[in-house]
Order: C-alpha cells, then structure tokens, then sequence
C-alpha cells in the first residue's frame, strides 16, 4: 500500500516503473503510462511506488507499447500523430498479434482500436480460407453446413 | 488462436460484405456475427464513423452509390421488388430501406446484407356502414356453476 504522506507529490512529473515478464524495467512517465487503464487500476492499489509487474507482456513488445504511450502524451499535433501511427502498426502479423494481445491486456483502448483497424485492413478482401489459415481458426463447419452458409451470402463471395 | 473480444473489435471495422463472407469461418465466429450483440455494435460503429454508408437515388428504379467512395451510381437489381423499373422508395432508417412497387407489393430491404421481408397487406373491405353505426359487438358469458 502506498503511504499516506506520499499522496501529496509536488508538481515534478512522476515515473512509473513497468517491468516486463522477462524482467526488463521501463521508467515511463505517470501520465503517458495512465493510458492503460490497467497499470490506472494497478497504480491506485498501491503499485506506484515501487516497480508495477506486468506479466503477460515481453520486453519487446512492452518497448512498443511505451514508444505508443509516450507519442501520445507528447502533445503531438493530430496529423502527426496520424502519420506516426500509420508507421507504428506497419509492422509484421507476429509482431500485430502481439501487440493486440498486450494493448488487450493493459486495456489501452485507443491502440487496440487502432491495432483492430489494422487488421481489418489486412483481411477485408482476403477469402475465409486465407484468414483461417493466417489467424488458425478451426473450421467446424461440416462441408454441407459450410455450403449452406455460403449459399445464404452468395453475394459476398463474389 | 484469436479470442473474441479481438475478433469483435476487428469485424466491427470490416465492410457489411466481408463481415458476411467471415461467417463462414467456423460457428463461434457465424453465431457471433448473427447476434444481436454484434448487429448493433456494426450499426453504431457504422454510424459514428461514418462508414457503410449509401445514397439511394430514385429514377425509374433505385440507384445506389456507395458513400465511402463515392462510386458510380449502379442499379439496385438484387432488390426482392426488382421488375426492371417502378419501384419507389418509401423510406429509410438505420440501413433499412422500403420499397413500393404498387399498394400490394411493398417490403423492408436491408441495402447492406441484401436480406428482405415482404410486407403482408391484408385485404380489408371497407366495412359497411350499418355495421359501423349498430356497433357490432358480441360479448361471450361462461357462467360457472359449482357442484
């Protein structure tokens, strides 16, 4: 728990520490690191004061995800920060689906929605085939079912 | 390998025709896409982004331009009223579209997912008027006797 007297900090801005599951601690500043709703709820039971574990995310990935943090705290102007981010979710399928799970995790809303869009993006034209193989999605459609359901939107197929 | 609040988020950015085309990915994934969690989720996301969006214009048939692009107007033909021209549009709301072809032949079409329902028009006579001035009205009694 965080001690009473500590409550009152003066206006220097405030450095959490987020360490990785591999260990690796990042110092980023209380208010771009508050983004994640998440590391907010961990911050507020006691945490701030020393390092804030978070398990479910590598250091590589947690790299990423405070370049993001800190971006979007810097006050930035929005067409910059429109281009930086179309560059930040250029990045491979692994390195996507990682920082999808990591922004799911720390509840950043505004990455995942972005992360989301990305993906949308990718798959909008491709064929059923095409994204089950790219994401492992297990078809449990009988051939029949699958023909069936197919029949319904023809349409989209074409 | 995708849990389902990624997948929810990643369909909700998706045109009305991919979405439709994924529902063939497996049954977790069509019985989420039919719900009507997500069907209102797509409406609002459509809606607040400003996406999926059309213009309907009205000659001798409908014509439809698609708002995203601003594409060529093209004939609605797979319209369930679709006679080759004369089909009006009533109205529209939240994507629903309505269709008159003549008093008897109307329905609702969905212009994104091209799902439709035929409107049933009674045949209603207009009734007599010594009826409507007797006020016709029988009342049924059930007397209960207890044994």
């Amino acid at each position: 728990m965080a001690s009473s007297e500590s409550t009152t900090t003066s206006t220097t801005t405030k450095v959490l520490r987020l360490k990785s599951s591999d260990n690796e601690i990042f110092g980023v500043e209380e208010k771009a690191a508050l983004q994640s709703e998440t590391i907010k709820s961990l911050a507020e039971d006691g945490y701030s004061e020393d390092v804030i574990p978070l398990f479910n995310v590598e250091k590589k990935t947690l790299a990423k995800i405070v370049e993001w943090l800190n971006k979007h705290a810097s006050g930035s102007s929005k067409e910059e920060l429109k281009r930086w981010d179309a560059d930040f979710v250029d990045v491979d399928k692994d390195v996507l689906y990682d920082l999808l799970l990591a922004s799911n995790y720390l509840n950043i809303e505004v990455l995942l929605h972005q992360l989301a869009q990305k993906v949308a993006d990718m798959i909008k034209g491709k064929k059923p085939e095409e994204i089950r193989q790219l994401f492992g999605i297990k078809n449990d459609f009988t051939p029949e079912e699958e023909a069936e359901i197919r029949r319904e939107n023809a349409w989209a197929f074409e | 390998m995708f849990s389902v609040p990624f997948i929810t988020d990643i369909l909700l950015q998706l045109p009305v025709k991919s979405v439709l085309r994924f529902r063939s990915l497996s049954k977790p994934i069509c019985s989420l896409i039919d719900g009507p969690d997500f069907i209102n989720l797509h409406l609002n996301h459509s809606i607040t982004t400003k996406s999926n969006h059309s213009i309907i214009l009205k000659e001798w048939d409908v014509f439809n331009v698609d708002f995203d692009n601003l594409s060529a107007a093209v004939e609605v033909k797979h319209h369930p009223l679709y006679a080759g021209g004369g089909t009006e549009v009533i109205g529209s709301v939240n994507g629903l579209v309505f269709l008159r072809h003549s008093e008897r032949n109307i329905a609702v079409y969905n212009l994104s997912t091209r799902e439709w329902k035929k409107c049933y028009v009674p045949e209603i006579e207009p009734p007599r008027r010594d009826l409507i001035t007797m006020g016709l009205v029988m009342m049924l009694f059930v007397m209960i006797t207890k044994g």
